[in-house]
């Protein structure tokens, strides 16, 4: 399930919603958010657009006035995420 | 396809202390992710003999308590929130090192009977740990407002563990769960907890670690489950063995772990679908095919032709917006600096005369000028605050994800890059959220490129005076190109430079929902306050800096100073039909966008006619357009230039910028001059 859905992410172009990835993978959309997490807790994603939440903006002089917060949440692949799903995708041709 | 266990677990063993023999309180370890009701089942079990503390050498809070409601005293232990047991965070390490080190009779792990799909990964670590569980199902009653169904007894039959339904918010439940732990204690429970399938492979590659790691392991670790976190990677498991295992043996796990580096991938996989089976086991959701309102409008939103449509309508209604509710605010404003001028005027009578111009040309005519644009900015950040608000910004980053990769780019970019239509600094500053240097570079290079507020303000205004009610089609249009030239832009440093292509990125769009008034009112005038404090400080000094450059040095602006450097720059201005004044207005703009406009009011100021009015004068209509062209694509503030310098630690690179945004804003405004010229359009 979870290198499946690397995979998908690595084969995509554009951006992918999680309803989006629930229903390429047949599952609850509701379970897609666990497993967001547990990539990124191994390694595999990258959490990104919490604005100035974010531990980069933390130092910034322009903290709290940046403007907009958080328009939504977002995931990329890391390096580890893109050779896993590399190596999924060889293996399967 | 679930793995039971292999032999039931002893629930007893551990209830007498060796030294004392005397029998010791149970202890019971109540386990969950955070917000999940620990502490509202915590409250009514221990009532007042809560002791509130540190845990050993970790800042996370520990709560313990005694029990006294059920047949026996317990020892009650509020284990810290957490979502699995990786040791990633000091609470997660907190939780699995106190149940794998003080061995408590029971564990309660509490879950959302509304969200089991998010707390069940949990249980499933749990389940491999020595202590016995009971899974305590809260919030089943906010489950049923939102038509879940669930069979706590299919579940108690699927996870082989006692499952007790609970309202922990209103005690209901309380007792069930105290009489489940008790029927753990006194062994009237069959327990037999069954734990997730990790499939054939992953079950061999454990055996030959356990195999390997043999007697290595320390005791109050079990040898399966210090395997699998082996596999899974886990930095604390590697360190442990490290300083009990020879270096052969050690080796050869290395070369195990590194081989099936992934295995991670499998383990959880499996723990995720052992979660699916519990799940549709045990829990009746309402039917799939009803469709929600956000679901509805996401249809249209996100849809491949229809969403991208529906973001450049939006924006086109938001800048409408603007130009239309601004405009006679910005009348009212400008007559108010008219009158104040003409009573400094009267008041200053018998001062010098210099004192007189410098306060109601330089002040006044200059900052006061730019502070009658703050229905501008007041209302375009409204509109941005207000789509924010509603949730629609998030679908705009994923429409715009589209175009983002077409510079070779993702929609991560669209992040910093829509801050920039406050304000580019942010924008530039934002793009340290990306990975890699490349994108952070071709990010940056573009973030200038995104109309700032500042820009907008001066577009807005020069657009009325100009064009009237045909205003806002020209900004609308002036918009249009803008981001045209930077997705253009975004393409070919792609190509010729930055060569690259970007995976996709995972968004999660929120739900929408009605707008809160308060947050909104909070941005705006949390930027609006920003404004005046810049046009107080910053474009007020210039003003008086530029007013004086226009009087010295013989107090007429024809032979003054700034004309001189303005005459400099006639040849190119002569290709855009733009005098000296104008193009002095737009070399101010390097300092605030603004300042664009302080500096018109202060050169063209005369005591009849505000600069609105004189604009028409000065400026044939296809002249306007070259003048809009070039004040949208320009070079960026300062500020912006020194962020960018910052940021992308070169020089070379701030200068490149600057190039590319000269050539671009001025090469584009000269075509469209000149087009009209030969058209015979507008000239």
């Amino acid at each position: 399930m979870l290198i499946r859905l690397l995979a998908l992410v690595a084969e995509h172009k554009t951006a992918l919603t999680t309803d989006g990835l629930a229903a390429h993978l047949g599952i609850q959309a509701r379970m897609v958010e666990p497993l967001l997490r547990t990539l990124t807790d191994f390694g595999y994603l990258a959490a990104a657009g919490q604005g100035c939440s974010s531990r980069a903006c933390a130092g910034c002089r322009q903290h709290r006035s940046c403007g907009i917060a958080p328009a939504a949440r977002l995931w990329t692949l890391t390096p580890k995420g893109q050779a896993a799903a590399r190596n999924q995708n060889q293996h399967l041709t | 396809m679930a793995r039971q266990a292999s032999s039931p677990q002893p629930v007893h063993s551990a209830l007498q202390t060796e030294a004392t023999e005397e029998p010791r309180i149970p202890v019971v370890a109540l386990a969950g992710s955070p917000n999940v009701g620990k502490s509202s089942i915590f409250n009514p079990l221990t009532g007042l003999s809560q002791h509130v503390g540190n845990w050993p050498g970790k800042t996370v809070e520990q709560k313990t308590g005694v029990c006294t409601a059920g047949p026996q005293r317990l020892q009650i232990v509020d284990l810290p929130g957490t979502y699995s047991l990786t040791a990633n965070s000091a609470e997660e390490q907190v939780t699995r090192d106190y149940i794998l080190r003080e061995r408590p009779e029971v564990v309660v792990a509490v879950v959302n009977a509304a969200n089991l799909e998010r707390t069940l990964y949990l249980v499933s670590e749990l389940l491999e740990l020595p202590s016995p569980l009971v899974v305590a199902l809260n919030m089943i009653d906010v489950a049923a407002s939102n038509g879940i169904h669930i069979e706590p007894n299919v579940l108690q039959s699927a996870l082989g563990v006692p499952v007790v339904p609970l309202v922990a918010s209103r005690s209901e439940g309380i007792t069930d769960l105290l009489q489940a732990i008790e029927s753990l204690l006194c062994g009237s429970f069959a327990y037999a907890p069954v734990q997730p399938n990790l499939g054939a492979e992953t079950e061999r590659l454990l055996a030959r670690v356990e195999a390997l790691i043999g007697d290595a392991v320390p005791p109050s670790y079990p040898k399966r489950w210090f395997s699998l976190k082996l596999l899974e990677g886990d930095q604390e498991a590697s360190t442990i063995l490290h300083d009990r295992i020879d270096a052969e043996r050690w080796d050869q796990l290395q070369t195990i772990l590194r081989a099936n580096e992934d295995a991670v991938l499998s383990i959880a996989s499996a723990r995720y679908e052992w979660i699916g089976r519990m799940v549709r086991a045990a829990v009746v959701r309402p039917r799939a095919d009803i469709i929600t309102l956000t679901e509805r409008l996401d249809r249209v939103a996100t849809h491949t032709w229809a969403g991208p449509l529906l973001l450049i309508g939006i924006l086109a209604l938001v800048f409408w917006a603007v130009f239309q509710l601004s405009g006679p605010l910005v009348t009212l404003l400008e007559i108010g600096i008219g009158w104040a001028s003409d009573w400094l005027r009267r008041v200053l009578v018998g001062a010098p005369a210099w004192l007189v111009e410098v306060l109601t040309e330089g002040v006044l005519g200059g900052a006061g000028t730019v502070l009658t644009l703050l229905p501008v900015l007041a209302i375009f950040f409204a509109a941005i605050a207000f789509l924010e608000d509603v949730g629609y910004l998030a679908r705009g980053a994923f429409i715009a994800d589209r175009l983002m990769h077409h510079m070779g780019l993702h929609g991560k970019s669209f992040l910093p890059l829509f801050l920039g239509f406050g304000c580019n600094v942010p924008a530039v500053l934002g793009t340290r959220i990306l990975d890699s240097q490349r994108d952070r570079l071709l990010t940056l290079l573009l973030a200038p490129m995104v109309p700032c507020a500042g820009r907008i303000v001066v577009v807005v205004f020069v657009a009325g005076a100009l064009f009237g009610q045909q205003g806002a089609l020209v900004i609308m249009g002036l918009l249009i190109l803008s981001l045209a030239m930077l997705v253009l832009s975004g393409a070919l440093l792609n190509r010729l430079l930055f060569r690259g292509a970007q995976p996709a990125l995972i968004l999660e769009l929120p739900l929408y929902h009605w707008p809160n008034w308060k947050t909104i009112g909070l941005y705006t005038w949390q930027r609006v306050r920003d404004f005046v404090t810049r046009a107080g400080t910053v474009i007020l000094g210039l003003s008086v800096v530029i007013w004086a450059l226009a009087a010295l040095p013989s107090g007429q602006m024809e032979t003054s100073y700034l004309a001189g450097l303005g005459r400099l720059l006639a040849p190119v201005g002569n290709l855009l039909g733009l005098d000296w004044r104008m193009m002095v207005a737009l070399l101010a703009s390097l300092v605030a966008k603004e300042q664009t406009l302080a500096t018109l009011a202060v050169l063209t100021a005369t005591e009849e006619a505000s600069l609105s009015a004189v604009l028409p004068q000065m400026l044939s209509p296809a002249a306007g357009i070259a003048f809009l062209i070039v004040q949208m694509l320009f070079v960026p503030c300062v500020a912006t230039l020194t962020a960018i310098r910052q940021e992308s630690g070169s020089w070379r690179w701030t200068l490149f910028s600057i190039a590319h945004l000269a050539t671009l804003s001025f090469g584009v405004a000269i075509l469209a001059y000149q087009a009209a010229g030969l058209l015979g359009v507008g000239v």
